[in-house]
């Protein structure tokens, strides 16, 4: 059913661009080029990949972007993760999901026909996630009795972190329409609930946490889709202008 | 564009700054599992602090009958063991995994030729048990044990001259760090 849905959107859609696109022919001028906007849909990569090398991550993402102005893009990403800490003494994971929502500002100048991004970004990140603690051990400053290794499966449900997140990327338009995108991302956690009497090593969609600071680090490796939905005169730029000049 | 790719440097190494923070070692100078601290008096004069004559600690187990005499870690990392000590304040580590330690005191302690302690040496057997708390430090260090309701018992011989400590009194029953000693005994 939920497919059928998707299908009819997705042809509608289509109509919708091949007459834009119709339209667009008819009215080409020599100075003001179109721009294309819409909606850009697509999947990180590097988390699926990740979840079959790595047998202690499991992960998936959805990435989205919409163009509201020539340089403001509406962004969203959606996923859900497992994520472990395996440390020396400790060993815990934590499953859960996320959703980012911001803008990202598109800072390149592109040539005509082009939409390719060099992007600076802004997010809001919230998760809400379940933790488990593995095992632990109990430092001692002796080992005269021996490690004394804990194992336990101690999950705490109803987990959530939110954080600020600052963006910088690539998009590159490889085929009409379909973008690869990479980004990396500085993170501050604003908030956080922990479980009592310990602490969130791993945050779904933040990633691992440090014990002395509020930050975080990640990076994005995407495909998606542009699903064109009208397209506006773009103003030439100072330099194209004095091109056609010459 | 080389304005661009210069912001992205810097970027990039804020990202990798971060990834390369160090967390997982534990210092030296966290609150760990406390040592128990005891500090010997004389039971005659008992504010006079005195050192007991070739002290050995060993933990009592039913089945271990092993010479292997009570270790720790000190303050500057050195591994240091209670094997024929002179000294008015020792420190000993509790199980973390039992809410009873039982510790082997020997005075005097004379190994013969066989490896074993000689008939010369006074053994006096105290029991130290008390309640667990679990306590998480940091991602490092994971977990450490607080002691609390700490008591203390001595097996005592009959007669009581073959008792070298002649009496044990609790100083701190938490033993959460080690500041002070936990217990004082006199002999």
């Amino acid at each position: 059913m939920k497919i059928k849905l998707m299908c009819r959107y997705f042809f509608s859609i289509l109509f919708l661009l091949i007459t834009t696109v119709a339209f667009a022919q008819r009215g080409s001028d020599t100075i003001t080029y179109k721009d294309k906007y819409g909606l850009r849909i697509g999947i990180d990569l590097s988390k699926p990949i990740r979840s079959l090398v790595d047998d202690d991550y499991r992960g998936i993402e959805l990435v989205g972007d919409y163009r509201v102005t020539e340089n403001f893009y509406a962004a969203a990403e959606l996923g859900n993760e497992k994520l472990t800490y395996d440390g020396d003494n400790i060993s815990t994971f934590s499953t859960g999901s996320y959703i980012k929502l911001g803008a990202d500002y598109n800072a390149y100048e592109n040539w005509q026909d082009m939409q390719n991004m060099i992007f600076v970004g802004a997010r809001y990140g919230f998760s809400t996630f379940s933790q488990t603690l593995n095992s632990y051990t109990i430092y001692t400053p002796t080992n005269y009795y021996g490690d004394n290794f804990v194992e336990e499966n101690t999950k705490t449900s109803g987990l959530n972190a939110s954080w600020l997140e600052l963006v910088a990327g690539i998009k590159v338009e490889l085929f009409n329409n379909l973008f690869l995108s990479a980004n990396v991302q500085l993170k501050r956690r604003i908030s956080q609930k922990t479980p009592d009497g310990f602490d969130n090593l791993t945050i779904p969609g933040f990633g691992r946490t440090y014990d002395q600071s509020d930050f975080g680090a990640g990076y994005g490796y995407s495909i998606s889709y542009m699903i064109p939905i009208f397209k506006k005169d773009r103003k030439p730029s100072v330099k194209e202008l004095e091109k056609t000049v010459n | 564009m080389k304005r661009y790719s210069s912001y992205f440097l810097i970027f990039g190494l804020l990202v990798c700054l971060l990834g390369c923070q160090r967390d997982d070692i534990c210092p030296t100078s966290t609150n760990v599992t406390p040592l128990l601290i005891i500090r010997f008096y004389d039971n005659e004069s008992p504010d006079d602090p005195v050192p007991p004559q070739n002290l050995s600690i060993r933990e009592l187990t039913e089945e271990n009958d092993s010479l292997r005499w009570v270790s720790y870690v000190d303050n500057n990392g050195n591994k240091d063991s209670i094997f024929r000590k002179a000294v008015d304040s020792i420190s000993i580590p509790l199980r973390t995994d039992s809410n009873l330690t039982r510790f082997e005191f020997v005075l005097n302690t004379v190994i013969d030729s066989e490896g074993n302690i000689s008939e010369n040496s006074n053994r006096d057997t105290i029991t130290f048990s008390y309640d667990r708390q679990l306590e998480y430090l940091n991602r490092a260090c994971a977990y450490r044990t607080r002691f609390v309701n700490l008591k203390v018992n001595q097996n005592r011989e009959i007669p009581d001259s073959l008792n070298w400590v002649k009496n044990i009194q609790v100083e701190e029953n938490i033993v959460e760090d080690e500041n002070q000693a936990h217990v004082s005994i006199f002999l």
